[in-house]
């Protein structure tokens, strides 16, 4: 291959490792063909490809980007394999990154605004005893405002994540969002405030069927969510293979949404409410009977239940320790929470450190630690350490060792706050010292594990940026994986270019284009004698009888509008062409008109033929619509 | 490099059909193909290059093979036209 030098890049098919290479010249093609398993090789569109045949092909491919150190071009095949090999929580964690990544934008937004809002109303920073608003009361509408945009974003979140969830889990998105919507309706108890009427009993039932189920929102929650819209998405996807295509649109979004909703509230609201009641236990049981053990099992578990959502039910347990702070001096749980927050911050910020070549992931890296260390954590959580995952471990470990000092040292709150490094002034003022001190430990262990971690398992970042330096064994699988996150599949499409009603490949009634010998495609019966242009292309070929078109697109396709069957023999009677070879021409743009019932009378199927004649050089090419058509709709998906 | 010259004898010259055929024929070797007339090219492995020729019934061709397989290539691809065009 001419050393690992020559190889610009690496991809496998089914069958075929594709390399593109900086001199082909310099493959020694007698010593590839007397290696057994390679069953041929050819030169295609600028790859050389080598066959090997299915199964083999990974496995090669696998010790081959070993050997050579290379990680580019990774293809949806990689992906399926990289996602078989994770276990049950890698692959739960990696669907929360899909669902989470294109949220992201706000949830940062509403972090920053939030820690805004809590420099503005905290108590006793800048101003002895008072906050900023009531130092400054002209400024309290406008930390009214900031407050109340900062909240949208949370507040919705749930209709957010649905809209995700359902896209990434096959089900129609706006009904994802719907789902989410439902959750926190207003009319439903605030899931905020959920904390506070189990202490006081006054949660609100609903009555269905004789089951009492909970009238309780999910404002602020992730997981239930996600296992709606997951619900939803299953529900939906095996209506519509039942429900007759007449009935589709009406039947399966209203059952869809009303089966899911109701398994919403019926069994992940009670499972959510009996995690809550069992949590409130727990906490009193960690802080009060295991001392700083338990402050480091909760300092651990806390970034877990943010996940969840589940955090929001421990503001029972401490709004119970704090109605009694006559007798306890305080709650142990705020400085546990602080630390654990900004532990995530902090290995958010070391990211930032060591993810010198993607100067987005570390702008995204500076802004959420930033807000982390301001006490809201989901933007550092979801955006950048459980997406790359050595962060999150990184900053679990930090946080377990800063929470356990701060147990340790018996660091009490007496008040509810920005759990942040800010949040100093909820602590009872002869702790201070040792809360910045918790905090420190917290902050300067999760950064150093993370950068430690980040060493071991983290190399991918330089190696997506494209540097070829050598790595530890093991290290590309999660590179792999990091690179199929972070990198969305680009598919480029091939709108119709005729109207009329779009058949499958093999029903075009003439044996050559049926085969797939000329490439994968569709046939078009058409209704008008009008082809325009699938996408923006340069014409690359005019067959002098008129009947047919070669237009080059988007990534090197090539694509073949072949109107009619035989009607070569027509000798372009009832055919013209408006372009010439060599004219770039716009998607839409008219290419050429025809006769259809000249096509007819002479005898011939003015079936036409729309295929994309190097469809081998691209992993798939899916058919996204048969039937009726208008000129222009999305026909064809090709995966690049 | 070997090659040869071609009458087309293929009524409707190297149009879609038998150009398709022909990429398939001319993939099987590592020999890179190449068809000449009245001074265009095209890569016999290229479909839409290839219709570009416009070829026609009694054109005359010339095929171009090169490479380490281009005895058996050439020898192929001959019968091929033979055969089919």
């Amino acid at each position: 291959m001419g050393g690992k030098d020559n190889i610009a890049s690496a991809a496998h098919c089914a069958t075929r490792l594709r390399l593109v290479l900086r001199d082909e010249s310099l493959i020694d093609k007698d010593a590839l063909e007397n290696v057994e398993l390679v069953k041929g090789n050819f030169n295609n569109g600028g790859q050389f490809q080598i066959i090997l045949g299915t199964g083999i092909v990974n496995n090669v491919y696998a010790e081959f980007i070993k050997m050579a150190n290379i990680t580019e071009m990774t293809k949806e095949e990689l992906k399926k394999q990289a996602a078989k090999k994770m276990n049950p929580l890698q692959k739960l964690l990696k669907t929360l990154a899909d669902v989470f990544v294109p949220i992201l934008p706000a949830l940062v937004l509403s972090g920053l605004l939030m820690g805004i809002n809590n420099i503005l109303t905290a108590q006793g920073m800048f101003v002895e005893g008072k906050s900023l608003v009531e130092a400054f009361p002209k400024i309290k509408d406008f930390a009214e405002m900031v407050n109340l945009f900062s909240n949208a974003g949370f507040t919705f979140l749930p209709v957010l994540i649905g809209f995700s969830a359902a896209k990434i889990f096959g089900g129609t998105p706006i009904l994802g969002a719907v789902i989410g919507a439902i959750m926190i309706h207003p009319d439903l108890m605030n899931g905020y405030g959920y904390g506070q009427a189990l202490l006081d009993g006054t949660v609100p039932f609903w009555n269905i069927f004789g089951l009492s189920v909970a009238k309780v929102g999910y404002q602020g929650t992730v997981l239930p969510v996600i296992a709606s819209a997951f619900c939803l998405s299953f529900v939906e996807k095996k209506l519509r293979k039942i429900v007759p295509a007449m009935l589709d649109n009406i039947v399966t979004p209203l059952l869809s949404v009303l089966i899911a909703g109701a398994m919403t509230f019926l069994f992940i609201g009670p499972v959510m409410r009996g995690v809550g009641d069992a949590m409130t236990n727990a906490v009193m049981w960690l802080f009060f009977d295991l001392g700083s053990v338990g402050g480091l099992i909760y300092g651990v578990t806390y970034p877990l239940l943010v996940i969840t959502g589940m955090h929001h039910s421990l503001v029972t347990a401490e709004t119970q320790i704090l109605a009694n702070i006559g007798t306890l001096g305080g709650s142990p749980t705020f400085a546990v929470v602080a630390a654990a927050n900004c532990a995530q911050g902090a290995a958010a910020l070391a990211v930032m450190f060591r993810m010198k070549n993607d100067p987005k992931m570390r702008s995204l890296a500076s802004a959420s630690g930033i807000s982390s260390l301001l006490g809201i954590t989901e933007p550092a959580i979801f955006g950048v350490n459980l997406k790359l995952r050595y962060p999150f471990y990184g900053a679990l470990i930090g946080g377990g060792i800063g929470a356990a000092y701060a147990t340790l040292v018996k660091v009490l709150s007496v008040s509810q706050g920005p759990c942040g490094v800010i949040g100093v002034i909820c602590i009872r003022p002869d702790c201070m010292l040792q809360f910045m001190v918790s905090m420190a430990i917290a902050i300067v262990s999760a950064f150093a594990a993370t950068m430690v971690l980040g060493r071991v398992f983290g190399r991918k970042e330089k190696l997506s940026a494209g540097s070829r330096k050598p790595e530890p064994a093991g290290a590309e699988k999660v590179a792999k994986d990091i690179h199929t996150e972070t990198e969305e599949k680009e598919e480029k499409v091939i709108f119709a270019p005729i109207q009329g009603n779009v058949i499958p490949r093999e029903d075009i009634p003439d044996e050559t284009f049926a085969s797939g010998v000329l490439g994968d495609g569709v046939g078009i019966e058409p209704e008008t004698g009008e082809v325009a242009a699938p996408f923006d292309g340069e014409i690359s070929s005019v067959t002098e009888t008129r009947h047919a078109i070669g237009i080059t697109g988007p990534g090197g396709m090539e694509v073949l509008i072949h109107v009619g069957v035989d009607t070569v023999k027509m000798n372009g009677e009832g055919f013209a062409v408006l372009v010439s070879e060599g004219d770039k021409v716009r998607a839409g743009q008219k290419l050429m008109t025809f006769d259809i019932s000249r096509i007819k009378a002479a005898g011939y199927s003015a079936t036409s033929a729309v295929l994309l004649t190097n469809s081998d050089d691209y992993p798939s090419c899916n058919v996204v619509k048969t039937g009726k058509s208008k000129q222009m709709e999305k026909i064809i998906m090709v995966e690049q | 490099m070997k090659n040869f010259n071609y009458v087309i004898k293929d009524e409707v010259g190297i149009h879609a059909r038998p150009a398709g055929i022909l990429v398939k024929e001319a993939k099987k070797y590592r020999s890179r193909i190449v068809i000449m007339k009245d001074g265009k090219k095209a890569e016999a492995t290229k479909l839409m290059a290839l219709m570009g020729l416009g070829v026609k019934c009694g054109d005359e061709i010339m095929v171009e093979v090169s490479g380490e397989d281009e005895d058996t290539a050439s020898r192929e691809i001959r019968t091929f036209f033979e055969k089919n065009l």
